[in-house]
């Protein structure tokens, strides 16, 4: 699926100047983005709860960080950047799981290594109603509470306005502060 | 920040409290190695447009060139858009002939003598867990699965309702080997059952997808018509 630099060269589609251009851009791109990759592949994991979907998502959000790579004007912000699509993907596939609810493996059923994500979630009542909010507001419940970032950076780091941002999570924090009162 | 203008402060503390533990990044390993070496694989993609704009490709003509050449793409665009939107469908409609679509997913599997089927739905390994509510609940059901590819299928039922699972939810679970067909009839202890929920158990070393589908299937009560008279 994945044409090689060397086989496109071959074929006359990439001259020996493009060539380098892309080798260029290629380990600029890697070095960057493995950085970042392991705070990507949590933040992932936060959102969806599960291990296996949270590699799927990170595939997929590393191949859409690669096609806009050249359009990329400041690689110092890549973080923030690699989050954002990584948020983006993990919101399409929260929604696409529509009405079907992750459920957490009993012991018994537990299939191999027990997945770090889905462990963390269940843990207690307040993790498992993680689950019960809106792609949104789990985003900006994972960004508060897992990088501890201020309110202002998430609205920029998710390019939404500030009020947004206080108002997805005073919902969230309403909804799972329920779980507490219980 | 107050979050809550009603609720006290120390459920506020509590909630912090609780959230910053869940999210506690020690428990948590870094992206897996099969990662870094995807992120090192898709570099070496050239099918990036390499900042060139989106008509890099006639940088080499000169500018009426181009025009035109911008003209013709848009030109084709237009046709390919009339073509899918009006042409394909008209060829497709009823008595066009059989389209030849793939299947997806595997054909549902029939109903042996003495039952018959409820509902069925499917789904694959990358799409996380599937399930489905049982109209009507029944106190007796069978999971019958056809599934293809290198995983396992685990098959819950609940005589509870919803998809989520707390840790006390009465559930009955069947376990798959997916090379084929398989089907297991379930009772429920109590009640009826009200959901049925497939999750693929993943290999560790598998990349491929399974595929699968699970037919529920009901003991068929349908009274045998009266002999006649």
């Amino acid at each position: 699926m994945l044409a090689s630099l060397e086989a496109r060269v071959a074929e006359g589609a990439i001259n020996p100047a493009e060539e380098r251009e892309a080798a260029t851009l290629g380990d600029e791109f890697v070095r960057l983005a493995a950085r970042h990759l392991d705070g990507a592949f949590r933040l992932a994991g936060y959102l969806l709860g599960d291990a296996a979907e949270a590699e799927d998502a990170m595939q997929e959000a590393l191949a859409r960080a690669w096609r806009a790579w050249p359009r990329m004007r400041e690689p110092e912000s890549v973080g923030p950047w690699l989050d954002r699509i990584v948020a983006n993907v993990c919101k399409t596939r929260i929604r696409k799981r529509r009405g079907v609810r992750s459920v957490a493996f009993d012991d018994e059923l537990r299939v191999a290594a027990p997945d770090p994500f889905r462990a963390a979630l269940a843990r207690d009542a307040v993790g498992r109603a993680l689950e019960r909010l809106s792609p949104e507001q789990r985003v900006v419940v994972v960004l508060r509470y897992w990088r501890d970032m201020p309110l202002e950076q998430i609205a920029t780091r998710l390019d939404v306005p500030l009020g947004t941002v206080k108002s997805r999570l005073h919902y969230a924090l309403r909804l799972l502060g329920r779980e507490i009162d219980r | 920040m107050r979050f809550f203008g009603r609720t006290g402060q120390e459920t506020n503390q509590k909630l912090d409290a609780r959230l910053h533990q869940i999210f506690d990044d020690r428990r948590i390993p870094g992206a897996p190695e099969t990662l870094y070496s995807y992120l090192r694989e898709v570099s070496m993609d050239s099918s990036t447009d390499r900042g060139r704009g989106r008509l890099w490709f006639l940088g080499g003509l000169g500018r009426m060139s181009r025009t035109a050449a911008a003209l013709t793409a848009v030109l084709v665009l237009v046709a390919g858009v009339l073509a899918v939107t009006v042409v394909i469908p008209l060829g497709s409609g009823i008595g066009a002939g059989a389209t030849a679509t793939p299947a997806i997913f595997p054909a549902a599997p029939s109903a042996p003598a003495g039952w018959r089927f409820q509902s069925t739905f499917g789904g694959k390994s990358s799409y996380g867990q599937v399930g489905t509510n049982l109209l009507p609940t029944a106190p007796r059901i069978a999971i019958h699965v056809v599934c293809s590819g290198p995983d396992e299928l685990v098959v819950m039922a609940s005589t509870e309702p919803g998809f989520s699972t707390p840790e006390d939810k009465p559930l009955q679970a069947a376990w798959f080997h997916c090379d084929g067909e398989g089907r297991v009839e379930l009772v429920a202890t109590s009640g009826s059952f009200q959901n049925v929920l497939a999750v693929v158990a993943r290999s560790p070393s598998s990349s491929a997808d399974t595929t699968y589908v699970v037919s529920i299937e009901v003991p068929d009560e349908t009274p045998s018509p009266s002999p006649s008279k």
